[in-house]
């Protein structure tokens, strides 16, 4: 039955057992069930309408035994309040809690920290800083202690190994993780890593194993370093012809993927924070009025419009008409639902309309689509203030590096500048707002 | 006196049937002219007969009316888009809320949410696939007795179906005037995916029902929220995420996150919600029913807002923009007039529809885009919508 111990893993299939291979045969789902007459699904799947009939109410019945009781959110005080928040959440630990970046500035742009119970990407060119992020969280999440036992972390990467000698240095230079000792201090012991080599057992691990070890280790931080790498490797090989194909299963696989985190994030109640890639995105071209190009629309199917956005110059065509100025003094475009133009809001590049050098994270909208927060990390050169002879490429004097929360559940958008030291992460006293 | 029935179960108004008195002795049929009688509510009928007495159609409305007390739209705190949309969120009607993440979506519903608390109504937020975090929960205004804001768990599509199609007794709670369901596009994706696939060795017929059943679904899920919030009286807020879609001769564009003709000609209002440079805009695509006769692109009317800095419940400010030159009445609202239907080329009337098979093999499948054939569906829905509301709203 497709879908049915995911759904209800408690649900007893045995009294079933014989017509649930006809159904899964038959692509039959719970949702087909609870919507279709029982007679169309007897029929579809060739099995006796009454024990059909049996299935569906012991489904129904097991749905609406694991919908918990509402919450009731009264606001009547703050005493009320607090104890509505311990209600929420799930049987396996309801309080909602969060993972300090161990800086002051950072975590208010963040206001507090990572949160647990979502899933969270922190994406960024290479050297941007990611890693040194996701290793600062790794130590930070040992500080949460539950039950006199500090949580540990998971550590999943699939390009380089975890860096334990960069561990040790923000062990013995961070302010404030330096002078802890004690059983209870961060260490390395708390923080268990493996490595996932292709997207099969990226999901086996995920699914299967992930979950254990949460149990078993008090984990409170997942982390996957990085998300896109494995994708890559497996879509990219193949012909032309199945690039299509293989891109709409690369979609159906990246939104399992999204619902996998984000239900180990929820049930759990650990934060699960991803790293991802970019890559480079080019502004298109000034869209160009032109009363002939009407006549040459592209049907779906031609190449004109199958080819990659960015990189097509002259297929937008606009339309002769005369409202052709943007719909209001609040629009800056005519087509603002454009992807391109959307783009610019929900990757973290490009809201600025002065922005050149524009990045988009991997896996395209589709992940996007799963998180429920992004921060980016945005790198910009600072060049020398010197005279350069005509030609002279400019000599960059450090690099400008701002952390950007582009969308978030918890927090408002904003971005704040850091830098990278000896100890870690660290927010720089001067913050542009966005 | 004849005494009165319950009303009927789980409608949210007071109809009274009139039940015939059982001691009556007379055996004469007692035939009431009620065209000359209208305000006569005591009928007579003969005991023996099983008939079920008959109200005049004018009581009848009379007595939904007064019995329908409660306000008729729930303002979203927008001034601009509450305009636009005619006061705010039909009561008994689905409105659907999309666009790009990040785009300010939830914060208008939790806006909206508190203003259906007010002054005693109680809302009921569907917990999908991401919490809420607890500083964003509306607080209701103390001292109102029925104001309560609630979340349930609603983890599956399997769930919500049950929910909605097999409700337990919890639900809806009493005094209810508003039912969130967010991330609506999270449940149809996980278990009815715009590309699944399929073991291999299933027989093409199998896969291509397999494949129908997300929009049969839809219709499903849209009939029965329409049925919720008539009989509770109350409004649905569908938040929808987006998904991408070729537009022919333009570049790649959102659109809503889920799709079909049954759930858009369902759904009552639509807004969608998105960003640009320094403001955050809530198009009214879909106003009292009917496309609104769309701007650029099928976006209709705009407003725009903000979202205050700590992210949570907020009312959110109309921006000050100016109105533009096509005519508005109300600061921050340009209400543009088109004579085209959504797309702004005027092209040749499309592919007539016998063409929509053949081109399944044409069709590029673009990285985001979904099942080709299924999605001309829906254009072909927006289509017939959108020639019928062809005339132009003109303001000027």
């Amino acid at each position: 039955m497709t879908g049915l111990l995911a759904t209800l893993p408690d649900f007893d299939l045995q009294p079933y057992s014989h017509i649930l291979p006809s159904l899964e045969r038959a692509l039959v789902s719970i949702s087909d069930l609870l919507t279709l007459e029982t007679l169309d699904v007897a029929k579809r799947a060739q099995v006796p309408a009454g024990e059909v009939r049996k299935l569906i109410e012991a489904v129904i019945d097991a749905l609406r035994g694991g919908l918990q009781s509402p919450t009731v959110h009264d606001g009547a005080g703050t005493g009320d309040t607090v104890k509505a928040e311990e209600r929420q959440g799930s049987a396996h630990g309801a309080r909602p809690w969060m993972i300090s970046t161990l800086d002051e500035s950072l975590d208010e742009e963040l206001h507090g920290g990572v949160y647990a119970g979502y899933l969270t990407e922190i994406t960024g060119e290479s050297a941007a800083g990611k890693t040194q992020f996701l290793l600062t969280l790794l130590l930070s999440v040992q500080l949460e202690i539950v039950d006199g036992k500090p949580k540990s972390a998971l550590y999943i990467s699939t390009e380089a190994p975890l860096q334990t000698t960069r561990l040790t240095q923000l062990l013995t230079h961070h302010p404030r993780l330096a002078n802890l000792t004690g059983t209870d201090a961060p260490s390395l012991s708390r923080i268990q890593s493996t490595h996932i080599h292709d997207l099969e057992a990226q999901e086996h691990i995920l699914r299967y194993q992930v979950p254990v070890l949460i149990t078993r280790h008090n984990v409170g931080l997942v982390v996957v370093d990085s998300i896109a790498a494995n994708y890559r490797a497996e879509f990219d090989k193949g012909s032309a012809g199945k690039a299509a194909q293989s891109l709409s299963r690369r979609s159906a696989q990246i939104s399992q993927l999204g619902t996998l985190l984000r239900g180990i994030a929820k049930d759990f109640n650990v934060a699960v924070v991803v790293a991802n890639q970019v890559a480079d995105r080019f502004e298109p071209a000034a869209q160009i009025v032109a009363v002939s190009q009407s006549t040459q629309r592209s049907r779906p199917g031609s190449p004109l419009s199958n080819t990659n956005p960015s990189t097509v110059p002259f297929s937008s065509a606009q339309p002769a008409n005369p409202s052709t100025q943007p719909q209001s003094t609040l629009l800056s475009t005519t087509d603002p639902l454009a992807l391109d133009h959307q783009q610019r809001f929900f990757t973290g590049w490009g809201d600025d309309a002065n922005t050149t050098n524009m990045k988009t994270p991997s896996l395209g909208l589709t992940w996007t689509n799963q998180l429920a927060t992004r921060i980016a990390l945005l790198r910009e050169p600072v060049y020398e203030e010197r005279h350069y002879k005509p030609g002279e490429d400019r000599n960059v004097s450090e690099w400008r590096r701002t952390m950007k929360v582009v969308f978030s559940a918890w927090c408002a958008s904003g971005e704040t500048g850091y830098e990278i030291w000896q100890g870690g992460v660290r927010g720089i006293a001067a913050k542009s707002e966005t | 006196m004849p005494k009165a029935l319950p009303s009927a179960a789980g409608l949210g108004t007071d109809f009274t049937f009139v039940e015939a008195d059982a001691s009556q002795q007379n055996g004469m049929a007692a035939v009431i002219d009620l065209a000359s009688t209208p305000n006569s509510t005591a009928l007579k009928l003969p005991s023996s007969s099983h008939r079920l007495p008959s109200v005049s159609a004018a009581e009848a409305f009379q007595a939904l009316s007064d019995a329908n007390s409660g306000p008729s739209v729930i303002p979203t705190g927008i001034h601009g888009l509450d305009d636009a949309l005619g006061g705010g969120i039909e009561v008994g009607k689905v409105t659907e809320l999309w666009g790009p993440i990040g785009a300010g979506k939830t914060a208008i519903a939790l806006a909206t949410a508190t203003h259906a608390m007010e002054p005693s109504g109680t809302v009921v937020w569907l917990d999908t696939s991401t919490p809420l975090v607890p500083r964003r929960l509306p607080t209701p205004s103390p001292g109102s007795t029925n104001a309560a804001f609630i979340t349930m768990p609603s983890p599956t599509l399997p769930h919500l179906l049950a929910l909605l199609l097999h409700p337990p007794s919890t639900f809806p709670p009493p005094h209810i005037t508003l039912l969130v369901l967010p991330n609506l596009h999270h449940l149809l994706e996980s278990s009815h995916p715009r590309n699944p696939t399929f073991p291999a060795a299933t027989p093409v017929a199998t896969q291509k029902w397999a494949a129908s059943r997300r929009y049969a679904i839809l219709g499903t899920l849209i009939t029965a929220l329409n049925r919720v919030a008539v009989m509770h009286n109350i409004a649905v807020l569908a938040i929808t995420g987006c998904a991408t879609r070729q537009r022919p001769g333009m570049p790649l564009g959102l659109v809503p996150g889920v799709g079909g003709g049954e759930w858009e000609a369902g759904v009552w209002n639509r807004v969608v919600v998105y960003r640009d440079f320094g403001v955050r805009v809530a198009g009214v695509q879909k106003g009292r029913g009917s496309a609104v006769a769309a701007g650029m692109h099928g976006l209709g009317t705009v407003a725009g807002f903000t979202v205050d800095g700590s992210g949570g419940a907020v009312p959110l400010e109309a921006s000050t923009g100016e109105p533009s030159e096509g005519g508005a009445k109300v600061p921050g609202v340009t209400l543009h007039p088109s004579p085209v239907r959504g797309l702004p080329i005027a092209l040749p009337r499309k592919r007539a529809f016998d063409e929509i098979a053949d081109s399944d093999d044409e069709e590029g499948v673009d990285e985001y885009g979904g099942w080709a054939d299924v999605e001309d569906d829906v254009a072909l829905v927006a289509d017939a919508v959108d020639s019928t509301a062809a005339a132009a709203i003109d303001l000027t």
